[in-house]
């Protein structure tokens, strides 16, 4: 390929994260292609079909799993990614989770704070159009504008803020990539919890419908059905190109100036233990040791309150994915017997969703399902999500059997918690269910941890940033200390998962790397 | 992404014979069916006519599936539903799931005989329940679960069941669900025109002493 046509970037994967990278580059004048193993799905085509949506929007291809505590990974598929099919919360972390070492001697310190990130919060939340309660979270450490007003509390919210009242618990609304009024040409939300199946309405920023077609309006090219299976280095020890399969699985090379991994925690290292080579024999960019490693997932469990008919329907079903949300017991508190903590979420969701959240381990059955099922409609859900602790023996490799349709070793994820994970999380289950029995459930149930969820969407930890080239794979911008031209700009960098969803972390990460990129191509 | 369905044979007879642990097996076992093979269902996947099983595994998988979901006050259980039909369809996509699914009900007849000495098919309703019981809390007979786990054949089976039937539109009024379409400008407050279920329904004619 003669040089000119050589693109500045090319990005692998194209989800919350690769979105993002794509516009912040094409924005500032920078020419990018970016490789989507998943098709382009038409966001017509998306339905109020749950069935559907789990057959055509998700991950489908096997991972292999193992561990105390197995988490099996699930994502999307497709342009947009993960952004397709989350519930579109989007919390920012908290100040202390960029220090949790030396606040609380646990975990890593991040080699950036939140300052440093702030603005480019700021920046993803206008982007992809966040709905939110300006000044409301007493915890960030300055009030931010929302460009959109708060979604009002649903039914489910309504009934368990009275729980919170009476515990003195502050019930926040969710932060959310959901249109609470008409914004960028795209609809206000009708609260059908239909979130988790791409959004038929539109009313949800995934990077399919805000940031993808305002970058390719710039110039950027997105090629679907590409899977990226090998990055390709020349003498100098840089990257030079990707290997890819096409839809027709046939083998293509993509080259470029700098390459940006944006394929999660699961496929970014896989994709770079399968790239290792005479001068990488451990994987590209592995001098650490660290690729895989240190993965993390969020201990995650369900909690429900089960209401009388006389409370009314709709519960289980009216409203955002994640709606509101509790953010009082996030932080260390030195009283209790574990570091860091947890928040707790108010979910809907329609009948499939609501009984995948009781995760992989579940065994109801018989009358006791169609009973639990009959209560559907008078089932508050609570989603308590807890940070985990970064283990080195949690970890992503590659499968020594397994094989993908492509006939390439799969992901092998090796999984447990640990003690602080566990306490955490009870202690997430048993707050819930206070807050539930407050606001007058009269009945209370659990997934219990473990098992909790025993699966995961949060893929994080697995090329850990930090300033210690030793102790880590990536720098402060994302740029991986082994190759002056690979940057990652996913979950895999996340020192520390925080304590709530971290998708929209991510993409400001990501458009901390973009801006980094461009500033380094134009001097 | 894929034209899957002759990979995903190939993937599962190559999980097979890697050795993997069984909650290995069985979890890809679960995620593939729903993910790739899925895709290419036809609306007609709910037929009568058996694919994968003969007509006596068949009606296997349709007596567990019925227990799992059964008809009862509301009369819309998993076997109105056609979910046997779903996972016969479901079988005759996968090789490795159709041998899954075959060495299971094998192993279900065996746990069945070792119990009360006949067939799955011959037991009364409670007799299966008690049989389906030993499977979910993993303490049916070793000795009739060699090839395949009572645990994970349940899950498999539980699993497929519940995607089939809960995503039927005519299970969404039997648990009071308004289904696609239902659009809520009040989202604070209760459902204004809640569903009627027929458990309702039995209420209020059992309020009217009829």
């Amino acid at each position: 390929m003669p040089a000119s046509n050589i693109p500045d970037v090319c990005i692998i994967g194209t989800g919350a994260s690769g979105g993002i990278v794509a516009y912040e580059l094409a924005r500032r004048g920078i020419s990018v292609v970016a490789l989507e193993a998943g098709k382009r799905h038409d966001p017509a085509t998306f339905t109020q079909d749950e069935l559907h949506g789990l057959t055509h929007l998700y991950w489908s291809e096997p991972r292999t799993v193992a561990g105390a505590h197995p988490c099996m990974p699930f994502g999307g598929h497709g342009v947009g990614g993960g952004s397709l099919v989350y519930g579109g919360a989007c919390w920012r972390f908290h100040e202390s989770d960029f220090r949790t070492r030396e606040r609380d001697g646990v975990g890593t310190d991040w080699p950036l704070t939140y300052s440093d990130l702030s603005p480019y919060y700021d920046l993803v939340e206008k982007e992809i159009g966040v709905s939110g309660y300006s000044g409301e979270n007493p915890y960030l450490p300055k009030s931010q504008n929302y460009p959109m007003p708060p979604h009002p509390f649903n039914f489910a919210s309504n009934v368990f803020k009275k729980g919170c009242e009476r515990l003195n618990v502050r019930l926040l609304h969710t932060p959310s990539a959901i249109n609470s009024k008409p914004y960028d040409g795209r609809p206000s939300c009708r609260y059908a919890a239909y979130c988790l199946t791409g959004c038929d309405w539109g009313a949800k920023g995934s990077t399919l419908v805000t940031v993808i077609p305002k970058a390719e309006k710039l110039g950027a090219r997105i090629i679907p059905e590409a899977f990226a299976f090998r990055l390709n280095t020349d003498k100098s020890g840089r990257v030079r190109s990707v290997s890819y399969l096409n839809r027709d699985k046939q083998e293509r090379e993509q080259e470029a100036k700098t390459f940006v991994l944006c394929a999660n925690g699961v496929e970014t290292p896989r994709l770079l233990l399968l790239s290792k080579n005479g001068s990488f024999p451990d994987g590209l960019a592995n001098s650490s040791g660290l690729v895989g490693k240190n993965f993390m997932s969020h201990g995650q469990a369900m909690v429900y309150g089960k209401f009388g008919k006389e409370v009314g329907a709709g519960l289980s079903y009216k409203g955002l994915s994640a709606h509101s949300d509790v953010q009082d017991f996030y932080e260390t508190n030195r009283q209790n017997s574990y570091a860091r903590g947890y928040s707790l979420t108010v979910m809907a969701a329609a009948p499939l969703m609501f009984l995948f959240f009781e995760g992989q381990n579940a065994t109801t059955w018989g009358r006791d399902l169609k009973e639990m099922m009959h209560e559907y409609p008078y089932t508050l859900s609570i989603w308590v999500c807890g940070e985990d602790m970064a283990q080195e023996t949690n970890r992503i490799e590659l499968d020594p059997t397994v094989v993908d349709s492509n006939g390439i070793p799969v992901a092998h994820i090796v999984h447990g918690w640990c003690s602080n994970d566990i306490a955490l999380m009870n202690a997430g289950i048993k707050k819930a269910s206070e807050i539930c029995d407050a606001a007058g459930a009269s009945k209370v149930t659990s997934t219990g941890m473990p098992p909790g969820l025993g699966g995961s969407a949060h893929l994080l930890g697995t090329c850990r940033m930090g300033v210690d080239s030793k102790k880590s794979v990536v720098n402060s911008v994302g740029r991986c200390h082994d190759v002056a031209n690979l940057f990652i700009a996913d979950g895999s960098v996340l020192p520390t998962p925080g304590a709530v969803s971290p998708t929209l972390t991510i993409q400001a990460l990501a458009a901390h790397t973009a801006r980094f990129i461009a500033d380094d191509a134009r001097a | 992404m894929r034209e899957s369905n002759r990979y995903s044979r190939r993937e599962f007879l190559q999980i097979a014979r890697s050795g993997v642990a069984t909650w290995v097996t069985i979890e890809t076992l679960r995620a593939l069916p729903t993910c790739a093979m899925l895709m290419s269902l036809p609306e007609s996947s709910k037929s009568t006519a058996w694919r994968a099983f003969t007509p006596l595994e068949g009606l296997t998988v349709q007596a567990v599936t019925t227990e799992i979901i059964p008809s009862d006050r509301d009369a819309v259980g998993a076997s109105e539903i056609k979910v046997a039909s779903f996972i016969d369809t479901l079988a005759s996509g996968s090789q490795l799931l159709k041998k899954h699914y075959i060495t299971g009900i094998i192993s279900l007849d065996k746990s069945s005989v070792a119990t009360f000495r006949r067939p799955f098919l011959e037991l009364v309703a409670a007799e299966r329940r008690d049989v389906i019981r030993t499977l979910a809390e993993d303490k049916a007979p070793k000795e009739a679960w060699t090839e395949v786990g009572a645990k994970e054949f349940f899950s498999t089976i539980r699993y497929h069941t519940v995607l089939a039937y809960y995503t039927d539109s005519r299970v969404f009024s039997v648990i009071g669900f308004p289904g696609p379409g239902a659009y809520f400008d009040d989202v604070g407050e209760p459902n204004r025109v809640p569903v009627e279920t027929p458990a309702d329904r039995t209420e209020k004619t059992d309020r009217k002493g009829v």
